[in-house]
């Protein structure tokens, strides 16, 4: 679609996640509905060869791939009138892990469990101007989803222990993840997402996360920097009390920067010289404004957190199935014509 | 520190009875329960234990929320304390108007079944005294409808996550005005914004908890 516009290099990718300044602006996305790639592409895209196809058609210069585990195991459906999505729900009060003997019944995923599959076709068919990203996350929100976020909390003070052994067990699992993605040569670039925020704060006290969840962002991180890789981190909503948390575990990239938690000028001001910014550009304008607004916007990313380096950009969170296709291509293109140096 | 003042200090730490591990500090120790207890033994009024200790803990503790100095599992904890203390003192306000503050009717829109920010909204709300209505999570525009319909005089407050369900924000409002209904409407949720609720005529917009409660007091004033 836009392979005239510019040929990927995922070069330019790596320098930016490293905070350095690349021959232009490159584009990232944690993740892109497939009704979204079927309405670009005209078919669905489905298989790793046809990924491939779809993300250079839009000059990304990189293909996201995740092993493969169940981990959802606490989730509810709820029909979506407005639009027929079949869209899963972390709960809230559900709890399937809330005492010891719940604990020792619970069929927790095993390393042997992870499928690679994906991962290794992907290693066969990059083609060498892209690189793959490894990706996973959801340590601390696979505990307190396990656990239901009500229950989660009073058990964080009331079994303090079973609490701390619920972050081992699924921090077991998901680092020994990373460990096999890092052996990977063809893997460029390591990816952890877990939402520790609200837009309003951090969901629980930064001791706690310092205690039980950064330890396992800088196992993930010293992963990363044994190989010389980048590593992105990607959390919703207001980071300010945790950033230096999150420099020290190694994190060379931020996402998603969504705009109600986090101005990406204060971003760029105050932590523009230490780690590179990756998304940005708001989903609920990607979803309601017209492609004239999302022009100016994507300007203005450009223009704020572009124009010296260390900024991918993309989305404020993901590409997803609600948000009007024209919107997304106009980010792209306005990225690909006016983000080159 | 007298009663009233030690209920207001157990809710602000979320000491719900002498049984509680939290905060470890206080554990063995005498609760809010307990000290509901020795306040109407004592000869408090329920009214002053309501407003002078349960309600001014909550209000403290919403201070402190909005100031990043406690997350939700510590407000969690203090709105357990406060109801234990509500539940013991509820029988013998019934009927008394001195401390009806006003009602909400609260609700996450249909398709979208996130509710630990609406459940703070209504921990805050009961915590100042208001009553809630609480419909739960994937709720149909026509019971938000038939409720305010029931409650004329309450605040009608909607919740919601993603920009794909807060449009159905839009539908209950429309609905309500459609079918003649005046209840004022106050929005919130990770991607609501005061410019949406303009947009779609709610009366108010609310970034958290602590300022849900001011807003449903100012919007039943006005």
């Amino acid at each position: 679609m836009f392979q005239k516009m510019r040929k990927p290099n995922f070069e330019r990718l790596d320098i930016t996640l490293r905070n350095g300044k690349a021959d232009a602006i490159p584009l990232i996305e944690l993740g892109i509905h497939p009704d979204i790639k079927k309405e670009i592409m005209g078919k669905p895209v489905i298989t790793v060869r046809e990924d491939i196809e779809f993300m250079r058609s839009l000059c990304y210069d990189f293909l996201k791939v995740q092993p493969r585990i169940d981990l959802e195991l606490n989730r509810k459906k709820a029909e979506d009138e407005s639009k027929a999505t079949d869209r899963s729900w972390s709960s809230e009060h559900d709890s399937l892990v809330y005492d010891w003997e719940s604990f020792e019944a619970y069929p927790f995923p095993k390393r042997e469990d992870i499928d690679y599959s994906r991962l290794e076709e992907a290693g066969k068919l990059i083609p060498d101007d892209m690189g793959i990203i490894g990706q996973y996350g959801d340590i601390y929100t696979t505990v307190w989803e396990t656990m239901g976020f009500e229950t989660f909390s009073m058990l964080m003070y009331e079994e303090p222990e079973l609490v701390a052994e619920m972050f081992r067990r699924i921090g077991d699992v998901i680092f020994s993840m990373f460990e096999s993605m890092a052996q990977m040569d063809f893997v460029k670039v390591l990816w952890y997402s877990d939402d520790i925020a609200y837009s309003s704060g951090l969901m629980v006290h930064p001791d706690f996360l310092r205690e039980h969840f950064f330890p396992w962002l800088k196992k993930i991180g010293d992963l990363a920097s044994k190989r010389d890789i980048p590593f992105i981190y990607h959390s919703d909503g207001v980071l300010y009390d945790v950033m230096d948390d999150i420099l020290a575990c190694g994190v060379t990239a931020l996402h998603p920067l969504e705009p109600i938690s986090m101005d990406i000028g204060e971003l760029k001001e105050r932590y523009g010289h230490r780690i590179a910014l990756c998304g940005g550009i708001d989903v609920d304008q990607l979803a309601r404004a017209n492609t004239d607004t999302i022009r100016e916007l994507t300007r203005k990313y450009i223009r704020i957190a572009g124009e010296n380096g260390g900024w991918a950009a993309g989305s404020s969170n993901s590409i997803t199935e609600y948000l009007k296709t024209e919107n997304y291509l106009t980010m792209i293109e306005t990225v690909l014509k006016e983000g080159g140096r | 520190m007298d009663l009233l003042k030690q209920i207001e200090y157990l809710v602000v730490r979320g000491h719900i009875d002498a049984t509680s591990r939290y905060p470890k500090d206080l554990e063995g120790e005498p609760g809010v329960q307990e000290k509901v207890s020795d306040a109407l033994n004592s000869g408090f009024t329920p009214q002053d234990i309501l407003m002078k200790g349960l309600i001014c803990g909550m209000g403290i503790v919403g201070e402190k929320y909005e100031k990043n100095e406690i997350f939700v599992p510590e407000m969690l904890f203090s709105a357990k304390a406060m109801k234990r203390g509500l539940n013991q003192i509820r029988p013998m306000l019934v009927g008394d108007v001195s401390v009806h503050v006003g009602t909400v009717i609260l609700g996450t829109v249909q398709g979208d079944m996130h509710d630990i920010g609406k459940n703070l909204v209504g921990m805050m709300l009961e915590g100042a005294g208001f009553d809630v209505i609480d419909l739960g999570i994937n709720t149909p525009v026509s019971k938000f409808v038939d409720t305010a319909r029931q409650y004329p005089e309450a605040v009608l407050g909607m919740s919601a996550l993603l920009t794909v369900t807060m449009k159905n924000m839009k539908t209950v409002i429309d609905t309500l005005r459609s079918s003649g209904l005046k209840n004022r409407v106050m929005i919130g949720g990770a991607p609501v914004t005061q410019a949406f609720a303009d947009e779609i005529g709610a009366e108010g917009y609310s970034l958290n908890a602590n300022q849900a409660v001011s807003l449903a007091k100012q919007l039943l004033s006005a």
